[in-house]
């Protein structure tokens, strides 16, 4: 189960219990496009090994924060940040942004493997850091697809092009290869938003998954999708964070009279 | 009434659009079929040896060989068409790449506003003006750099045309370039960064490589051009009909030599009805460039399908 510190963290650590450090922690984080505010005094933490999702109406920041966490938002030229985030204790704008990609991956709206053969999509990542035996390649390519769910439906055709496979597959593609490096963290950035209805349920199921041994972070524009794979849930407005809290509870007995006119539909 | 118009204005616009297909599909036809008519003259009317023809070495349409026939070797003037194409190539290839990739990946504004309107400039110089050039400066430094290293040649040659024609191709395939990697959807990029990849290693890996199709035919357009290019390469080149024998010595291309003979020679004579054999050589050597562009353009479909 969860705990967050902000809830139950007082009664969890009377009882002695040991309360895991945050995966990633938001401390009073401002971002500006240009003149335009887009996040304002964000802070909160995100649990470690758990689903948390971000929910929110179109341009509420929801996105630019997940694209914070891996620093893409760096390719805007107009982008100004303010305050502090930290991926595992570390501050992530001090390092290096391509090493922090490492650890922390990310899977976009629309599917979007390179146009090469599955194989080479999976092996591109840990390609670009070091030089791969075949054995060990062939393992990782299985390893990585088995955990996307993708292993019984590819097996056969590793050396075709990724883009020969269905949206949904190709998604799935997208996981695995961001699997490959290994990462703490999976930012994933409205996952199911371009898939029907059967793969969006694989993917969701795989987030699930997914969540067991790493953090996952998912936007999502769809409440449904938030109560069926988050533990924790975090609503934003206007650029800032209007409530946090576990899933069930937010949704279930929201503290913000905002929070309850969103969920019930009254603004979207 | 209105829908009579209305019928009337489908019908003329069908009619208007249909007769200018016509004109274009009748005009393409006929200058194949006259290029080939003639071209074909020398081998079936003038009795010349098709393969004596494309493998002979040495040409004086005016002088007769052994066995009676016009000696009309056209190897020579392939040979240079070939050598001076391929060598142009070569030259503009790293520098167009090189420029397509700065201004697509590193300053875009720049390409936009700077760079673009200047390849634009360099299409627009006439082939002439490039010719003189060549013919003042490069013929003059390529004699000079020669006579430095104790050597005394011309300065004429397949490698000074290869430099001209290379900077007339440069613009040619590098504006295309720059369209094959402006094509490479934003979201590879943006997958490659997310993997940590830095921005040269997303350029070699995934820019590169799914733009290589389109690229491959920007290659091939420029070859097309250097390959057809007549005024230029006649200025540099030195017009001596031989096997070259060296990138220093004087040669001649197919289109030099058309360019030189054309007006020289009364219709129907043999010599007449040999350059049209150059000329259909010519047409055959860009119908294989736009079928190998039209196959690279059907295997980047089938992969990207």
């Amino acid at each position: 189960m969860t705990d967050f510190e902000n809830e139950q963290g007082a009664a969890v650590r009377d009882a002695g219990a040991q309360v895991d450090e945050p995966m990633i922690s938001i401390r009073d984080f401002n971002l500006w496009y240009g003149d335009f505010q887009a996040l304002k005094g964000v802070t909160l933490d995100i649990p470690k090994n758990c689903a948390t999702a971000f929910i929110g109406p179109s341009g509420c920041g929801k996105s630019t924060l997940l694209r914070t966490f891996n620093r893409m938002c760096d390719f805007v030229p107009t982008v100004r940040t303010e305050g502090a985030i930290e991926v595992a204790g570390r501050d992530i704008f001090s390092g290096d942004a391509n090493e922090l990609r490492v650890r922390v991956g990310m899977v976009f709206q629309h599917p979007n493997p390179f146009p090469m053969s599955i194989r080479d999509n999976i092996l591109y990542g840990p390609r670009r850091m070091r030089r791969l035996g075949r054995a060990e390649a062939d393992e990782l390519v299985e390893r990585c697809l088995r955990d996307a769910g993708l292993w019984d439906e590819v097996r056969d055709k590793l050396g075709q092009s990724g883009l020969g496979l269905s949206g949904g597959q190709q998604q799935r593609l997208c996981i695995a290869r961001a699997l490959a490096t290994q990462p703490e963290v999976l930012l994933m950035d409205e996952p199911t938003s371009a898939l029907d209805p059967i793969s969006t349920a694989l993917v969701e199921e795989l987030m699930v998954q997914l969540a067991r041994e790493r953090t996952v972070v998912v936007v999502t524009h769809n409440m449904q999708q938030a109560t069926r794979v988050a533990d924790k849930t975090a609503f934003f407005y206007l650029g800032e964070l209007v409530e946090s809290g576990p899933t069930k509870q937010l949704f279930g007995n929201p503290v913000q009279q905002k929070t309850k006119d969103y969920l019930t539909g009254r603004f979207s | 009434m209105a829908l009579m118009a209305k019928a009337r204005v489908e019908r003329v616009g069908r009619g208007a659009t249909g007769a200018c297909i016509a004109l274009v599909a009748l005009l393409v036809v006929t200058l194949v079929a006259m290029v080939a008519g003639r071209g074909i003259a020398t081998f079936t009317a003038d009795g010349i040896d098709l393969g004596s023809f494309l493998t002979g070495t040495t040409w004086n349409p005016h002088q007769e060989d052994a066995s009676g026939m016009p000696t009309v070797g056209a190897l020579p003037m392939i040979a240079g068409s070939f050598s001076v194409t391929l060598l142009s190539t070569l030259f503009a290839l790293p520098i167009a790449f090189g420029s397509a990739i700065f201004v697509v990946e590193v300053a875009p504004r720049f390409g936009r506003r700077v760079f673009q309107p200047l390849l634009e400039l360099l299409v627009g110089i006439p082939s002439v003006v490039y010719g003189l050039i060549g013919l003042t400066i490069i013929v003059a430094w390529v004699r000079d750099a020669a006579a430095a290293m104790g050597q005394t040649i011309t300065g004429f040659g397949i490698f000074s045309s290869a430099v001209v024609l290379a900077i007339m191709v440069l613009p040619t395939i590098t504006s295309l370039s720059i369209d094959a990697l402006a094509a490479v959807p934003h979201e590879y990029r943006e997958g490659s960064y997310a993997l940590g990849c830095t921005r040269w290693q997303t350029i070699w890996n995934v820019v590169l490589k799914s733009a290589a199709p389109s690229l491959m035919t920007a290659v091939i357009l420029g070859m097309t051009r250097a390959f057809g290019e007549a005024l230029a390469v006649q200025m540099v080149i030195g017009n001596a009909i031989q096997m070259p024998s060296g990138l220093f010595t004087p040669a001649s291309t197919l289109t030099s030599v058309l360019t030189m003979g054309m007006g020289n020679e009364a219709m129907g004579t043999v010599y007449n009805d040999v350059l049209w054999s150059l000329a259909l050589l010519l047409l055959a050597m860009s119908l294989v460039f736009i079928v190998i562009i039209h196959l690279i353009g059907h295997k980047g479909a089938a992969k990207h399908g």
